[in-house]
């Protein structure tokens, strides 16, 4: 698989180096298929790449201010996050620009590389970088775990069925909260067309969708489940024992 | 005809508590529940055919619900009462509307009490009752107005004024029982009570209007405040550039020197490379500009007492604003409250460490904004992620626990509102969404 990458940094003497840095890591890897296919000051020309080669793979090295266009680093960034999940962005900038949170959630970059720390410390942190991204490059597309696919607003997530325990909803709101291990997150639907997609899933009552596969007891004493991960949910003594029933599970 | 009138006055009685109840809900949609709607209907059905018996006793059964309903709800004493007041005036005097007009119609003499008469009452009761509750709920809709009733005096004064109306209603209602008055003179009564009303509203409206002033004030005392603490981050920052220009300089001019002097050894570039790595970049520019171009007032000066707070508890800050972020303004109060709590909690939570560290950016994406707040943990300290948002349940000592709760509630009550809680490689991390209205 050839890796494609692209860089986009408006100092001239910067660019040549980083080109120069990246060609002196293709040569010491000779069994790596990449080449640098575009290297440019201007954004515009990284938006029509992406345009004209939506299935390649891509490995960007951006900066994030670019006083001579209108675009921003991290709108563009953006963009490409948007058009293509599975590239590799790395951003080299300076400290004053690096706002790291929001970085991570627009565009969850594989690295930000700072300016500040000399070349020397950039060309390593780059070469480290495209290791992770050669080693990750092959078994992405084997991966076949089930998820659960939900949407805030208009952004699409994805959460691994086997790590959610369970849903929960609250009367008057039309959201419903996703409880896993270290993680709750609300969201808007219905426990009602949760089940539809999830018909493993067991409704222990009205406002609670349980993962059967991840209880591990069922707590009498003090009315409660208990999860694999020990994470424990309140149940009512009644739904509890019908629970119970259902699922023959040892106490 | 004794059986068929008992039903006719049992059902008007009925419908006028089942008005009660639905005026009741309509004005606070916080009781509206599948489970009050039910005590509701019970109460209504036993207590209307009791009142028949007893006179008043529908008073001790409004008492027995408001003390059932208000657990479910996170409304004080007073505003529970208050709502439950203004249901019962809502009814009682366009029950009295109603009447009067029917007598006035009709007039006394001819007036039996037919089916048809309880009828019409009972017709013009709901309409006008349901006018003036969505009338009042549309009152305090607007946007103005809602905003303050966070404030407790102003909600003080509104509930007291309440009470006072009943009472004074109340006192007139039974003063023309007592006195026998007939009932020709309804319109009197009505007359008075509306006067009684608007004499009360008047003072209402100035007690709350003054208080609105000193809110005014208050914000815009911490707005100078918010002020001034910029300028004097800029006072900082220039004396720092100042410094380090004149550093530079002095570089500059031993630079020129050694290359003047033919010096191979070259240890002012190293030194001038070396001071560079160390000043440039960390310190040189405006810390949280962007936050002070954020537009919503509340939402900024939450931020920046907080970040203030965190900074002089030593605590290691990074704030992160996004250019674009934009604040509904339907969703500011509701947004500051939120983010107060959970400052207060992160910012508790993080003292912990020895290296206490608070993050917190606003992104905005097309259709939403998302608030980050992210803090560190004392390692190996057991949450059980699912209880936090729990009534009383903390992590702390000596602590109510009663904010998260408080949180879950305010986003309950809000579909736009949304709230992820992640707990991770030593970081806690709660991410409020809010949607943008469709």
């Amino acid at each position: 698989m050839l890796l494609n990458i692209i860089i986009c940094e408006d100092n001239k003497a910067l660019r040549t180096y980083y080109q120069y840095m990246i060609k002196e890591y293709i040569k010491t890897h000779p069994g790596v298929d990449m080449k640098i296919i575009l290297s440019t000051a201007n954004p515009k020309e990284v938006t029509l790449y992406m345009e004209s080669h939506p299935h390649d793979t891509k490995f960007f090295l951006l900066d994030i201010e670019f006083p001579e266009s209108k675009m921003r680093g991290i709108d563009l960034a953006t963009s490409i996050r948007q058009q293509d999940l599975n590239a590799k962005i790395v951003f080299i900038t300076t400290h004053e620009e690096l706002t790291p949170m929001i970085f991570e959630r627009k565009v969850e970059p594989l690295d930000y590389i700072s300016k500040e720390i000399g070349l020397e410390a950039i060309k390593s942190k780059l070469f480290q970088d495209l290791e992770v991204t050669i080693n990750r490059l092959v078994p992405s597309n084997q991966k076949n775990k089930t998820t659960f696919n939900f949407r805030i607003g208009p952004k699409p997530y994805e959460f691994e069925i086997n790590q959610i325990n369970y849903f929960e909803s609250y009367e008057n709101t039309h959201n419903v909260f996703l409880h896993s291990t270290n993680e709750i997150i609300e969201f808007p639907d219905t426990l009602k067309t949760i089940e539809t997609k999830l018909p493993n899933f067991y409704r222990a009552h009205k406002s609670l969708l349980v993962n059967p596969d991840n209880i591990k007891s069922i707590d009498s004493n003090n009315q409660k489940l208990v999860f694999i991960d020990n994470t424990t949910c309140d149940i009512s003594r009644r739904k509890l024992a019908i629970l119970k029933k259902h699922y023959h599970i040892a106490n | 005809m004794f059986i068929f009138s008992i039903l006719s006055w049992y059902s008007t009685n009925l419908l006028d508590t089942i008005l009660f109840f639905i005026i009741l809900f309509l004005l606070s949609p916080q009781f509206k529940n599948t489970k009050n709607i039910y005590i509701a209907l019970t109460i209504s059905i036993i207590f209307s055919f009791l009142d028949y018996y007893l006179d008043g006793i529908s008073l001790i059964a409004s008492f027995i619900f408001i003390i059932i309903i208000r657990k479910s709800t996170n409304y004080s004493w007073l505003s529970t009462i208050s709502f439950f007041i203004l249901a019962f005036l809502i009814t009682s005097i366009t029950q009295n509307i109603a009447s009067s007009l029917l007598i006035d119609s009709f007039g006394t003499r001819n007036l039996s009490p037919s089916t048809l008469s309880s009828i019409i009452i009972v017709v013009i009761n709901y309409i006008l009752s349901l006018l003036l509750a969505f009338l009042i709920k549309y009152f305090f809709k607007r946007k103005s107005i809602s905003s303050f009733f966070y404030d407790k005096t102003v909600r003080g004064i509104i509930g007291i004024a309440i009470v006072i109306t009943l009472v004074c209603y109340l006192v007139l209602m039974i003063v023309f029982n007592y006195l026998q008055i007939p009932l020709s003179y309804l319109r009197i009564t009505l007359i008075i009570s509306a006067i009684i009303i608007i004499l009360i509203g008047i003072g209402a409206f100035l007690f709350i209007s003054s208080r609105l002033k000193e809110i005014k004030l208050e914000s815009e005392i911490k707005n100078l405040k918010e002020r001034n603490i910029y300028i004097k981050e800029l006072e900082r920052k220039n004396i720092e550039l100042r410094k380090f220009k004149h550093d530079y300089k002095n570089f500059l001019l031993s630079l020129s020197a050694s290359l003047k002097s033919n010096d191979i050894q070259n240890d002012s570039i190293r030194e001038l490379l070396n001071y560079a790595d160390a000043n440039v970049g960390s310190n040189l520019s405006i810390e949280n500009a962007s936050l002070y171009k954020l537009q919503d007032s509340l939402v900024r000066g939450i931020i920046i007492t907080k970040l203030i707070y965190a900074k002089n508890q030593n605590i290691e800050t990074n704030f992160e604003i996004d250019e674009n972020a934009n604040i509904p303004q339907k969703e500011s109060v509701e947004i500051t409250r939120i983010l107060g709590i959970l400052f207060d909690n992160a910012i508790e939570a993080s003292l912990f460490n020895d290296y206490p560290q608070l993050n917190f950016a606003i992104i905005s994406f097309s259709g939403y904004i998302e608030l980050i707040i992210k803090n560190n943990i004392k390692e190996q300290e057991n949450i059980d992620i699912n209880k936090i948002y729990t009534t009383g349940y903390t992590t702390k000592k000596e602590h109510s626990g009663l904010g998260l709760s408080t949180v879950r509630e305010i986003i309950n009550s809000n579909d736009n509102l949304l709230l992820q809680t992640k707990f991770k490689d030593g970081y806690f991390t709660t991410i409020l969404t809010v949607l943008e209205d469709k």
